[in-house]
C-alpha cells in the first residue's frame, strides 16, 4: 500500500463525534466544577462557622469558670489586708466586670502563686475590624490590696458586638444590670448567678461574604454565693 | 527507516487513554476533596465529642462529691442518733467512724455493691407508688420504660467512671490559729507554732530543710507573720515583715489576715514548691484548730508529741510510740482528748504537758472531698471543702474544678 493509501485507511473522528465528545466533556467538567466549587464553599463556610463557635465556646468557658469560682474573703474585719471585690458595671453592651476568683492556675514551677486571682473583663475597639469590639481579660497572679491593678492582659474574643452581664439578686430573685460589693446596695455579697450574653459577628450562613450577629448565652451559678431566699423562689425567681 | 505500523486495536487503545487520564484526574481531585472534608468533619466531631465528654466528666465528678456528702450527712445523723449515743457510752465514736470506714468511693465499687446492677424493678416502682412519692402516671410510664424519672435502665449504666476520696481537715494542724495569738506572744510559744515546728522536725526533715538553707522556726514565724495583723516581723528577726516580699522580682506584701485557701500557703516566704509538697498535706486552714487524733496521720501525731513532750524525743522513740499508737487504734478509737493524754502517759513513757488535752479532739467537722470524673479522654477533678460544724449541714466553703 502506498503512503497516501495508508493515511486514508486510518480511521478518524467525524465532526459530529468531536462536537458530541467536547459537549459531554464540557458538561462533565462543568458539573464537576460546580460540585467542587459548592463543596469547597460549604467547607469554608463550615470551617468559619466552626471557628466562630469554637472561639465563643472557649471564651464562654473561661468566663464561666472565673464566675463560678468568684469569691469574697471572709476577713472583712482585718485592716491593711488584701481586698476582694465583685463589681459589674453596665455599659450598654460593653459591660465591665472586676472580681476575685479561685480559678487561677499555676503554670510555672516555683511561682509564688496560689489559686486566688483578680480578674477584669472589658471591651475595647477591635484592631482587626472597625465594626466590632475585642473582649479583654486581665488576670493578676495574686490577690492584693489593689483589686483593679496589675496582671496580664489577653484577648478572649474578637469580633464582639456586645458583652452583656446580668446579676441575680438572691433576696428578691430579680436580675440586675449592675452589682457592687463595695457599695451600700449589695455590700460584700455575691450575686447568686450571672447571666452572660456574648454577641459575636459570625459568617452569614446564607451568604458567606457577609456577616451576621449571633448571641451566646450562659447562666452561671456562683459556687460561693448565698442561696436564693425561699420567698424569692416563690415569686418567680429562677 | 520506516516506523513500525500500529495495529488498529492498538491505536484505539491509545485514544481510550485520554478518557482514562481524565477520569483518573477527576477521581483524584474528588478523593482529595472528600478526604479534606472528611478530615475537617472528623476534627470537628472529635472536638464536639471531647466537649461533651468534658461536661459528662465534670458531672460525674460532681456525683462523686454528692455521694460523699450523703455519707457525711449519714455520719452526722449517726452521731446524733440514739444508737450513736449508746455506742459513745462504750467508747466508740460512731460520729467520726462512718466516713473513715469509706475512705474512697468509685463506680467499680458501687457496681460491685449494687450486685444486681441497681436497676429499678417492679417492686421498687410499686413501693414508690404506694408511698405516694411519685405520681401514678410517672410510675406507669416507668413500667413501660418511657418514664423520665425512673427508666428501666440501671442507675449505674452510664459512660465513664468517677472516683472520690475524703479527708478530714480537723486531722491536720490549722495554721490560721496562729493569727489569734496575743501580740506579745511569739509563735514558738503557741500550741500551733510548736506543732508545726514538731512537724518540721526529725532527721530527714532537718536535713531536707538544711539543704535548702531554711530554718524551722523561720518557716513557722513566716506563717505567723502572714496571718497576724501587724507589719512587724516576729521572732528574733524583727524588722518590717514585707521586706522579704518587696525584694522579689514580682513583689507583693504580707496579707495580715487569715488564709482564705490552702493553696495560699504557697505565697508565704519559704513555703514554695518543695516545702509545700512535703509538709502542706499535714496543714489546714479549716476546722476548730484542735487536731482530731483519731484520724491524724503519723507526721501530725509526731508533731503533737514533740510539741507537748516535756523532754526531747528521738526519731526512733517517736517511731515506736506511733507504732504502739496505731496498734491501739486497731482495737478502738479514743473517745476524747483526755483519753489520748492518758494513753501517752501510760504507754509512751512520756509525761506530756497538760495543755495537750486542750489541743486535741475526737471530732471532724470539716471535710475535703476530691472527686475525679473520667469519660473517654476527658477528666475533671473537683475539690470541695464542706463544713458540718454547728448549724452548717454540709455548707460548701471551697470549690474548685480542674
Amino acid at each position: 500500500m502506498t503512503r497516501r493509501g495508508a493515511l486514508r485507511a486510518r480511521p478518524g473522528f467525524t465532526l459530529v463525534e468531536v462536537v458530541v465528545a467536547i459537549s459531554v466533556l464540557a458538561l462533565i467538567g462543568l458539573m464537576t466544577f460546580l460540585t467542587l466549587s459548592n463543596a469547597l464553599t460549604t467547607r469554608d463556610l463550615l470551617e468559619e462557622e466552626d471557628a466562630a463557635n469554637q472561639a465563643a465556646r472557649i471564651a464562654m468557658g473561661r468566663i464561666r469558670r472565673d464566675l463560678q469560682l468568684a469569691y469574697l474573703t471572709p476577713n472583712t474585719a482585718a485592716v491593711n489586708t488584701y481586698r476582694t471585690i465583685f463589681v459589674g458595671q453596665d455599659e450598654r453592651g460593653a459591660d465591665r466586670l472586676w472580681l476575685a476568683s479561685l480559678s487561677h492556675q499555676r503554670r510555672i514551677v516555683g511561682a509564688r502563686e496560689g489559686d486566688q486571682t483578680e480578674i477584669t473583663y472589658w471591651t475595647e475597639d477591635d484592631p482587626t475590624r472597625s465594626d466590632a469590639l475585642v473582649l479583654l481579660r486581665r488576670e493578676a497572679p495574686r490577690v492584693d490590696q489593689e483589686p483593679e491593678k496589675d496582671g496580664n492582659i489577653a484577648p478572649v474574643a474578637y469580633g464582639v458586638r456586645a458583652f452583656d452581664l446580668q446579676y441575680l439578686e438572691q433576696q428578691d430573685g430579680e436580675w440586675r444590670k449592675e452589682w457592687d460589693t463595695t457599695g451600700a446596695d449589695t455590700p460584700n455579697r455575691l450575686p447568686r448567678a450571672v447571666r452572660v450574653t456574648l454577641t459575636l459577628l459570625v459568617p452569614d450562613p446564607d451568604d458567606g461574604s457577609r456577616t451576621t450577629e449571633r448571641s451566646y448565652v450562659s447562666t452561671v451559678l456562683l459556687a460561693f454565693a448565698p442561696p436564693l431566699r425561699r420567698q424569692s423562689l416563690g415569686s418567680g425567681g429562677t | 527507516m520506516r516506523r513500525p505500523r500500529l495495529s488498529r486495536a492498538r491505536r484505539r487503545d491509545d485514544r481510550r487513554g485520554v478518557a482514562l487520564l481524565f477520569v483518573i484526574s477527576t477521581i483524584m481531585l474528588l478523593s482529595v476533596l472528600v478526604t479534606d472534608i472528611t478530615y475537617g468533619a472528623r476534627v470537628r466531631f472529635l472536638a464536639a465529642v471531647h466537649t461533651r465528654d468534658e461536661a459528662r466528666a465534670q458531672w460525674l465528678a460532681h456525683t462523686g462529691v454528692n455521694v460523699y456528702r450523703l455519707v457525711l450527712t449519714a455520719n452526722r445523723q449517726l452521731a446524733k442518733s440514739g444508737f450513736g449515743q449508746q455506742l459513745a457510752a462504750f467508747g466508740i465514736n460512731a460520729g467520726d467512724a462512718l466516713w473513715q470506714m469509706i475512705p474512697f468511693i468509685n463506680t467499680g465499687l458501687l457496681r460491685m455493691i449494687a450486685g444486681s446492677g441497681g436497676s429499678v424493678d417492679d417492686e421498687d416502682l410499686q413501693a414508690a407508688a404506694q408511698d405516694g412519692a411519685v405520681p401514678e402516671e410517672i410510675v406507669e410510664k416507668s413500667r413501660e420504660g418511657t418514664g423520665t424519672r425512673f427508666g428501666n435502665r440501671n442507675f449505674l449504666d452510664f459512660d465513664g467512671d468517677f472516683s472520690a476520696s475524703v479527708r478530714g481537715e480537723d486531722c491536720r494542724i490549722n495554721v490560721n490559729t496562729l493569727s489569734g495569738r496575743a501580740p506579745e506572744t511569739l509563735p514558738r510559744d503557741t500550741p500551733t507554732g510548736q506543732q508545726i515546728y514538731g512537724l518540721l522536725s526529725g532527721e530527714d526533715n532537718e536535713a531536707f530543710l538544711r539543704d535548702r538553707g531554711l530554718e524551722r522556726w523561720d518557716l513557722v514565724d513566716n506563717l505567723a507573720d502572714w496571718v497576724d495583723a501587724d507589719n512587724t516581723g516576729v521572732g528574733g528577726r524583727g524588722g518590717y515583715e514585707d521586706d522579704r516580699y518587696n525584694a522579689l522580682p514580682s513583689p507583693y506584701v504580707s496579707k495580715n489576715a487569715r488564709f482564705d485557701t490552702h493553696a495560699e500557703i504557697r505565697l508565704v516566704d519559704g513555703w514554695q514548691d518543695e516545702v509545700f509538697d512535703r509538709f502542706a498535706d499535714q496543714l489546714t486552714i479549716y476546722g476548730s484548730g484542735k487536731v482530731n487524733i483519731n484520724c491524724a496521720d503519723d507526721a501530725v501525731i509526731k508533731g503533737l508529741l514533740k510539741a507537748y513532750a516535756t523532754r526531747a524525743l528521738t526519731d526512733t522513740e517517736l517511731d515506736r510510740i506511733v507504732g504502739d499508737f496505731r496498734a491501739a487504734m486497731l482495737l478502738s478509737t479514743f473517745p476524747n482528748g483526755n483519753a489520748f493524754v492518758g494513753w501517752v502517759r501510760a504507754n509512751a513513757n512520756l509525761e506530756p504537758r497538760p495543755e495537750m488535752a486542750q489541743a486535741v479532739s475526737t471530732a471532724t467537722q470539716v471535710f475535703t472531698i476530691t472527686s475525679t470524673g473520667q469519660v473517654g479522654d476527658a477528666t475533671a477533678t473537683i475539690t470541695a471543702v464542706v463544713d458540718y460544724g454547728g448549724s452548717n449541714e454540709g455548707k460548701v466553703i471551697y470549690w474548685r474544678v480542674d
